[in-house]
């Protein structure tokens, strides 16, 4: 182990265990020093003392010797020798040696050794000489002794050491066992002594940990009064003085937490980039918002230049607040945009505060971004909305003045300025009385200052429709006006709202609809009486086409029947008309072409007047789906106009062409119209009212109804088409009619009595009708056209009769039914009946009301086919044989 | 760290034995077993030199006077003591020896038995005489050799002039013997080792040659201080330096010459102030007849 080693270790170790083995050392290496110093020194001295010995017993008996061989005494000297020999033990040998090496006498039994004749010989100025000598008895010391101060004789004694190496193997082994007994002694008192010396050591390094671990109250127990007590009690006053400064910190501590973790919240969750930027406009901190702001994490901006992260530029920023706050020592403000990373703009607006350290130096400045694009954007829109409210208000159609509480004008609306003839600006502060002059309509009385009411109600509050409004110009109208308090967002009154419409056309219009509901009653009236003059002009209509059929007649009473018949089918075409008139209604549409309509329409309209009228009618035009009356009544007001149009007579212009798709709307369904355009040369139509022409009740014609336009408007909608105008005024208008053009082509229509087409063979046809004339002549024409004819009263009799003949195996082929019948089961309700019996039955609906629904819509019923009363022969004859082929 | 502490304790444990490497002998290797007596050698001068003082003293103080001997005669010179005076007689009797320092009533007996020849005698403190002094430790009460009855005395040799013959002549004249007068004596074979108990109160008393105590007196005065003379005899004649009877006159006078010659040269001033010897003389054997008369005496009692 090398000593940076060991050093290390012994560091490592506690100190208990430093203590235990220094002390192991120390006592070891003195032992050890002991052990080698004392055995060193009784070693020196025990060979000392037996060299001393040796030398002591030998020169003793080199003196002894002296005269024995001065005398020359041989048995003598044999015998010191050997007495010598016997005396002490530790004489292993004994040897004189004479002039000139002669062994003189020896204790060897056996002979002399040679070995030792030339060893040890000692100078002749020395007193002795020693020589170690290794022999198989053992370490023997040869003390040559010269005798008589000359070379010639020399004693020698060996003196063995085997004794005395025993003995000092006996001492060293003592001395180790004692060494090895007190230095364990020392071991296990050093390691008592280190642990007594270290328990309070480690007792205050327990505590240490303790408190370390924050047990603040633990207290080390005392250890005694010595310099370890006395730190143990300095440390437990430390350790008390530190548990309240610890105590101190803490609630100071916590205190700063909760004033950082304000601040941090604050500062992470304001809505506002917050930066705190040094002299070298390095980022210091920024803040969350800062982050998001730049669409960076906040901690990367950290420690880099702001204006390379904020906007990219590689110098300060010319426009920063911050340089301005940092020389001139306060706050300053600036306004900049820039771009984000998604490309949208951004404004923002930057306050710069100068840092100051504790030195009163500038060391910094705080930025604060507030994104101010949304509010800026909030802003322009509140000021839109406010414009645009304001603008609503001044644009609203009704009248709106608001007065503070007192009554004075705060607000006049557009509508307001033209109703009261007072503007804003002449309103503005004026009492409201003096801009709105009300009065009561019949009494012509003031009435009470709404604002009054208001205020005294606290509520919304109506007034009289029939308060009359003098305007500043002394125009009246009528108004209907109400007034609310203005409140503010605690419920108290700022002020008052007057709201207030003109209803003087309201009120004509309410006197129209009075006219209008009394025409109604005229249009219920005239349909009952359209429909019983359906039913007589049927009769007569029938039995006028039964009685032409009479090869006898001569030929002016056919021509008179023919008259006859004519006008009977005007008299239809006048009962449609007041039909239509009455009550509008579905169209009964079918396939016909415009022409003969037109044509018939407009010489009608125009027959006995000063108008002439110009037809322009291609032949290949196509066929229409109309209802045929309908679009006569159409014809027929549009013709009535451009003659009126016309006071001075004149020739309009009538033409029907066909059309790929509508000006406007080329969505149609199909796409192909038929146009009929009538032209006139008169007045034109003002453009004023030229929006309002189609409006009902809109005239201009003194005594008109108002009426006409909005009638043929409608008709032309029912049949999916459109009418347009273009007028100029002082030279005329055309009005262009545009209907759908047919899908198919229409049936070849063909007059009985031009077409000789082969009769059907005869079928048994039921008839309901209530009126006996009309079954009569119905009877009649079919029997005629060869039929066997049933005839019933109502829907009891019909399917009374039909289940009789049904079960009779008789079932009629066709049945006609009427579809009103007065107090008794109809042809509506009768068909579903007669179905049920006979779901193959053929049912035809015929009616008076041919403005009924019923009649457009019949396959709905569960007909198969509708006749509109009153239909002549070949009428008949057509449904009728279509429907039995 | 834990590699400076080892290196310290090898350190440490290095520090206990720092002695030389041992040499490894084979002590079962032995040589054939051969005479411990020496073999004599015919070119050498063998001297002897009586034990007047201990063996060592002896080899000590004459040592530079043999190898001037040596030097002078070119020969080697071989020192040969005894522990008594009767054995160094005997071996110039045998003349096992060529020269000999013996003491004066050793002479006297070789002399008068078989003929030892009287070569020369040292003249110390201006005269070839010398005394016998009676010691006692300084602590002892005693002040004559009467004081000494029923001690425990000591002797030389049994042949010693000064050691011996002279306080046994001082207890005739008393008339009483060292049996009888002393509760116990003992023979000491040397002066100086007499000089030593009495210092050391191994004994009450006892008998030594005055040369050896002025000797010692000026070698070791601490040894002497301790010791009180109570009794000085009558002056004898100094021990002499003898040859055998017989000697080749040439040698005999070479070494007469040598001896004779000392005081006349630095060298040899050197060895006779060491030994405190004025000079050798030539000096009649009835120098001697003083002794001879107290050996007839105590005989003859």
């Amino acid at each position: 182990m090398s000593l940076a080693r060991f050093r290390q270790f012994f560091w490592q170790l506690k100190l208990a265990w430093k203590f235990s083995l220094a002390f192991v050392l120390i006592v070891v290496v003195m032992l050890l020093g002991l052990y080698a110093g004392v055995a060193s020194l009784i070693s020196e001295s025990i060979y000392s003392e037996y060299r001393d010995r040796g030398l002591a017993i030998s020169q003793n008996l080199a003196t002894n010797l002296i005269d024995p061989i001065l005398l020359d005494s041989t048995p003598r000297i044999q015998l010191l020798l050997k007495n010598a020999g016997e005396t002490t033990p530790e004489i292993a040998y004994s040897f004189l040696s004479g002039p000139n090496g002669r062994i003189v006498s020896h204790t060897f039994s056996g002979g002399f050794p040679t070995g030792l004749k030339i060893i040890n010989q000692p100078g002749t100025t020395e007193a002795y000489r020693l020589q170690t000598i290794e022999t198989e008895r053992g370490r023997i010391l040869d003390i040559a002794i010269p005798i008589l101060q000359s070379d010639a004789w020399t004693i020698h004694v060996g003196f063995s050491g085997s004794a005395i190496e025993e003995k000092l193997a006996r001492i060293r082994q003592t001395i180790f066992w004692i060494s090895l007994l007190v230095a364990l002694l020392a071991i296990g008192l050093g390691t008592w002594l280190s642990r007594l010396i270290t328990r309070p050591l480690d007792a205050l390094a327990a505590g240490a940990e303790k408190i370390r671990q924050g047990n603040l109250d633990y207290r080390v127990p005392s250890a005694g009064s010595d310099e370890v007590g006395a730190v143990t009690g300095a440390f437990n006053q430390m350790v008390a003085t530190l548990q309240d400064d610890i105590a101190r910190r803490t609630r100071v501590e916590n205190a700063l937490r909760t004033s950082e973790e304000l601040y941090r919240s604050l500062v992470d969750n304001i809505e506002m980039g917050i930066t705190l930027i040094d002299r070298e406009f390095n980022v210091v901190m920024a803040n969350a918002t800062q982050g998001k702001l730049l669409e960076k994490a906040p901690e990367l901006l950290v420690g880099k230049r702001c204006y390379q992260q904020f906007e990219k530029r590689e110098n300060p920023c010319p426009h920063c607040p911050g340089i301005a706050a940092m020389q001139e020592g306060k706050t300053v403000e600036a306004v900049t945009s820039g771009i984000r990373a998604d490309g949208s703009h951004l404004t923002v607006r930057i306050k710069a505060f100068p840092v100051v350290d504790e030195h009163q130096r500038i060391t910094g400045f705080i930025e604060l971004v507030e994104d101010i694009t949304g509010r800026l954007q909030v802003e322009k829109d509140l000021a839109n909305e406010k414009e645009r409210l304001l603008v609503t208000l001044r644009s609203i159609g009704d009248g709106v003045i608001t007065t503070d509480v007192a009554g004075n004008i705060q607000l006049v609306n557009q509508a307001a300025e033209q109703l009261t003839g007072w503007s804003q600006a002449e309103a503005l502060g004026k009492p409201l009385p003096e801009v709105l002059r009300i009065v009561t309509a019949q009494t012509r009385l003031p009435c009470e200052n709404p604002v009054k009411k208001v205020m005294d109600s606290r509520q919304i509050v109506g007034f009289d429709n029939q308060t009359l409004l003098i305007s500043k110009s002394g125009r009246e109208f009528y108004i209907d006006d109400s007034g609310a308090p203005i409140m503010d967002k605690e419920g108290q009154v700022i002020g008052v709202v007057l709201v207030f419409r003109d209803v003087t056309d309201q009120l004509r219009k309410e006197k129209e609809l009075l006219k209008i509901a009394k025409l109604e009653s005229v249009g219920v009236l005239a349909g009952g009486i359209a429909h019983d003059f359906n039913n007589i002009l049927m009769a007569i209509l029938g039995n006028l086409s039964l009685a032409q059929l009479d090869p006898t007649l001569k030929k002016s009473t056919h021509n008179h029947l023919e008259k006859a018949a004519k006008a009977s089918v005007r008299a239809k075409g006048l009962t449609q008309q007041l039909l239509t008139f009455a009550k509008g209604g579905a169209p009964i549409k079918e396939t016909t072409s415009l022409t003969e309509v037109v044509m018939d329409s407009a010489n009608f309209v125009l027959s006995g007047h000063s108008v002439t009228c110009h037809f322009d009618i291609p032949e290949d035009l196509w066929m229409v789906e109309i209802d045929k009356g309908q679009i006569s009544q159409v014809v027929q007001n549009l013709v009535l106009n451009a003659s009126q149009a016309m006071p001075d007579g004149g020739v309009m212009e009538i033409s029907c062409h066909n059309h790929a798709a509508l000006p406007e709307e080329s969505t149609h369904r199909i796409g192909r119209f038929v146009v009929l355009a009538i032209r006139d040369h008169g007045t034109g139509i003002p453009t004023q009212v030229a929006d309002k022409i189609f409006d009902p009740f809109f005239t201009t014609k003194p005594g008109g109804s108002g009426l006409g336009l909005s009638i043929t408007n409608s008709i032309i909608a029912k049949h999916g088409g459109k009418i347009t105008f273009e007028t100029t005024p002082g030279s005329g208008s055309v009005f262009s009619v545009y209907l759908p053009a047919a899908e198919i082509e229409p049936e070849t229509e063909t007059l009985v009595t031009k077409t000789a087409e082969p009769r059907p063979r005869a079928k048994t046809i039921l008839v309901m009708d209530d009126e006996e004339m009309i079954r009569e002549v119905a009877k009649a024409m079919l029997e005629h056209l060869g039929h066997e004819i049933l005839l019933a009263r109502d829907g009891e009799e019909a399917l009374s009769l039909y289940r009789e003949k049904m079960t009779a195996g008789l079932a009629p082929d066709l049945v006609i039914m009427d579809l009103t019948i007065p107090g008794a089961m109809g042809g509506q309700e009768a068909v579903g009946k007669l179905l049920r019996l006979n779901p193959g039955a053929k049912v035809v609906v015929a009616s008076g009301y041919s403005n009924d629904p019923i009649l457009a819509e019949y396959t709905k019923h569960g007909f198969i086919a509708a006749i509109s009363k009153p239909f002549q022969l070949h009428e008949l004859e057509r449904i009728v044989s279509n429907l039995l082929a | 760290m834990l590699l400076l502490v080892f290196s310290c304790l090898a350190l440490l444990a290095g520090c206990q034995r720092q002695q030389e490497k041992p040499v490894k002998i084979d002590l079962s290797a032995v040589e054939k077993p051969q005479s411990a007596l020496p073999v004599p050698n015919q070119a050498e001068l063998r001297i002897a030199i009586s034990a007047v003082i201990s063996p060592k003293e002896t080899f000590v103080l004459y040592k530079d006077l043999l190898n001037h001997i040596s030097e002078k005669l070119g020969m080697r010179i071989r020192l040969v003591q005894r522990e008594t005076y009767a054995e160094v007689n005997n071996l110039v009797r045998d003349k096992q020896l060529d020269l000999a320092f013996v003491c004066s009533g050793a002479y006297i007996d070789g002399h008068d038995q078989f003929g030892m020849e009287l070569l020369v005698a040292p003249v110390a403190y201006g005269q070839p005489l010398y005394h016998s002094y009676i010691i006692v430790p300084t602590t002892s009460p005693a002040t004559k050799l009467e004081d000494l009855h029923g001690k425990r005395f000591a002797f030389t040799d049994p042949m010693s002039n000064t050691g011996k013959l002279a306080p046994t002549y001082m207890l005739a004249q008393l008339h009483e013997t060292p049996e009888s007068f002393f509760s116990n004596f003992i023979f000491t074979n040397s002066h100086d080792r007499s000089i030593e108990m009495v210092a050391n109160n191994l004994v009450d008393g006892a008998s030594v040659d005055s040369l050896i105590w002025e000797y010692l007196n000026g070698k070791n005065p601490a040894l002497t201080s301790r010791t009180r003379i109570i009794k000085k005899s009558e002056p004898y004649g100094i021990p002499p330096v003898v040859v055998p009877k017989g000697l080749a006159p040439e040698l005999k006078e070479k070494l007469r010459r040598v001896f004779l010659q000392l005081d006349q040269e630095e060298t040899g001033r050197m060895i006779l102030a060491r030994l405190k010897i004025d000079r050798f003389v030539i000096l009649e054997d009835s120098r001697y007849d003083s002794i001879r008369k107290m050996q007839r005496l105590v005989a003859g009692k």
